[in-house]
């Protein structure tokens, strides 16, 4: 009896701890992380489905020093030969910049308004649009970096469909590959007061042949993005941090000395793309 | 009789169509005169196009104030060919000797993306704790914090500075600091100093128009503050580059252009 009473006890108090504090189911806003879970892998999941001829094609050309054994193939020591197209910083895309790190876990900030959720990202420092105005996706849109977005709540996940992506960027550091043909459905739900869970499913029948359902990844809140400097803006009344994201804009002229500099085998840095220039 | 009816629908047909309704309906901008409609004066919610101002469009303005050595030095070495007369230096017709870091697609940064020629316009969308203020080129925004934090002295730069900002009546009144100073202040290279402060005051006139002015302190970089010429932002349906009710992506890339960074 006494054993029961204390499970209880312990059972009650771990229930109120998760989920003690009030909040707006419907509101995302706020900064958030990816949790250490989260990143592994830093892809939507390493149960990639098996790729198209055109797929394969296109995976099998990326050259990468990053070896993974679920989603990489033979990582390339020499950096000279990889092509990852941000080394000369083309736009990370999406949904790459969710996994972007740098040094750092890569952080970001949501604003929800009456007709949209707004996305910022410190990768880039670009914005996404994930309109909940009720307008339709375009029917022929012109490719773009970030796609187009539209969102809808369906009880308490918001649930966005994105397309219109440029077959140029990769999903991952790995080289995982996609067309113009890529749609995503985004879903978010918040768990509790700080966590928010996110799914990705992607289907790309130009790329993969089925579906490519990703891990649920758990969000962290934070006050404050840990990239930018400490006390930077001082604290609110009530002593949190004022909040604010790192602005990680990636500048080609920047990057040729960048990669000078960390070239191990001291080849003067080239990258491949100066190759072709 | 018939002829009257048939008259007074044509009439009524042009005067609708000519009506702001009309004309918001078919995607086009609303006039420049002025007009009645009540409005927020602390309402700046909304696409605003630049359009044909008092002033200048592609600068802060014309009576751009005497530089000091430093400043001079510095604008000294700009390479463009973009001619501003009075504002400009180093007018050169060679490409191999340009040197606008746009061209390798650094940002352009604040305030040069305001009055960036193509495309011209932002969006700014007002929230609990700050102003957003978005831009097509580059996809980026400006933070405007309302909230009541201050600036810090000690930011680490960026291109697009720290801003807060508060009302002063009907008045939105902008304060910005901690620039980088490899961005130029307008094509045709007027320099400024990571010391440069900025000062908008944005006036919302009537329903369809916004007026900026800004200053620009830089003692540092000029003898005296850069009053600029006041700029006349129109309201917009859309974005004037959008089939759609969104800013379009017009992001530079280096790989695409391919222009040897020439800022040595």
């Amino acid at each position: 009896m006494r054993n029961r009473f204390i499970v209880w006890i312990v059972v009650v108090a771990a229930t109120l701890a998760f989920s003690s504090v009030s909040f707006a189911q419907h509101d995302l806003s706020g900064y958030w992380v990816m949790s250490a879970d989260g990143r592994r892998p830093a892809s939507l999941s390493t149960n990639r489905p098996p790729f198209t001829p055109a797929g394969q094609a296109k995976f099998l050309a990326t050259v990468t020093g990053f070896g993974n054994r679920e989603l990489g193939h033979a990582a390339d020591p020499k950096q000279e030969n990889w092509n990852d197209p941000i080394l000369w910083c083309d736009p990370s895309g999406f949904p790459r910049t969710l996994w972007f790190t740098a040094g750092g876990m890569g952080n970001y900030r949501f604003v929800q308004t009456p007709t949209q959720l707004l996305q910022f990202f410190e990768r880039d420092h670009i914005y996404r649009d994930l309109w909940s105005d009720g307008r339709p996706l375009p029917n022929d849109p012109k490719p773009r970096w970030f796609g187009y977005s539209t969102g809808k709540w369906e009880g308490d996940t918001f649930v966005v469909t994105s397309a219109g992506f440029n077959g140029s960027t990769w999903i991952d550091q790995f080289g995982s590959p996609h067309s113009e043909q890529m749609r995503l459905e985004e879903r978010y739900r918040l768990v509790d007061a700080n966590h928010l869970e996110m799914q990705f499913i992607l289907t790309d029948p130009k790329t993969y042949t089925a579906p490519w359902v990703g891990d649920k990844k758990i969000l962290n809140r934070v006050n404050t993005s840990d990239r930018v400097q400490p006390g930077l803006w001082g604290s609110k009344p009530d002593g949190k941090p004022y909040g604010d994201i790192r602005e990680d804009l990636c500048l080609y002229s920047e990057q040729e000395s960048f990669f000078i500099r960390i070239d191990a085998e001291g080849n003067k840095g080239l990258l491949s793309i100066q190759k072709k220039k | 009789m018939r002829n009257c009816f048939i008259g007074s629908i044509a009439v009524l047909i042009a005067m609708w169509a000519s009506s702001p309704v009309g004309l918001a309906q078919a995607g086009a901008p609303r006039p420049l005169t002025a007009t009645a409609t009540a409005f927020d004066p602390h309402d700046l919610s909304g696409y605003w196009d630049l359009r044909a101002s008092p002033g200048t469009l592609n600068t802060v303005g014309k009576n751009r104030p005497p530089m000091t050595a430093w400043g001079k030095d510095k604008f000294s070495k700009v390479r463009t060919d973009h001619d501003g007369k009075q504002l400009s230096a180093g007018v050169s017709r060679d490409r191999q000797t340009w040197n606008d870091p746009v061209l390798w697609c650094d940002p352009p940064g604040f305030p040069r993306i305001v009055s960036l020629p193509t495309p011209p316009g932002m969006r700014f969308v007002q929230t609990g704790d700050e102003v957003l203020q978005f831009f097509e080129y580059g996809r980026t925004w400006r933070d405007i914090w309302t909230d009541g934090r201050k600036l810090s002295e000690d930011a680490e730069p960026r291109w697009y500075g720290y801003s807060t900002g508060k009302w002063e009546g009907n008045t939105f009144v902008v304060t910005s600091t901690g620039f980088m100073d490899t961005s130029w202040l307008d094509e045709y290279g007027s320099p400024h100093s990571d010391e440069t402060r900025i000062e908008e005051r944005y006036r919302r006139v009537d329903r369809d128009h916004l007026e900026l002015i800004m200053t620009v302190y830089d003692s540092k970089a000029y003898t005296a503050p850069w009053v600029g010429d006041p700029k006349t932002f129109v309201l917009v349906d859309r974005a004037p580059r959008s089939n759609r009710n969104d800013l379009g992506e017009d992001i530079c890339v280096w790989s695409e252009t391919g222009f040897k960074p020439n800022n040595k």
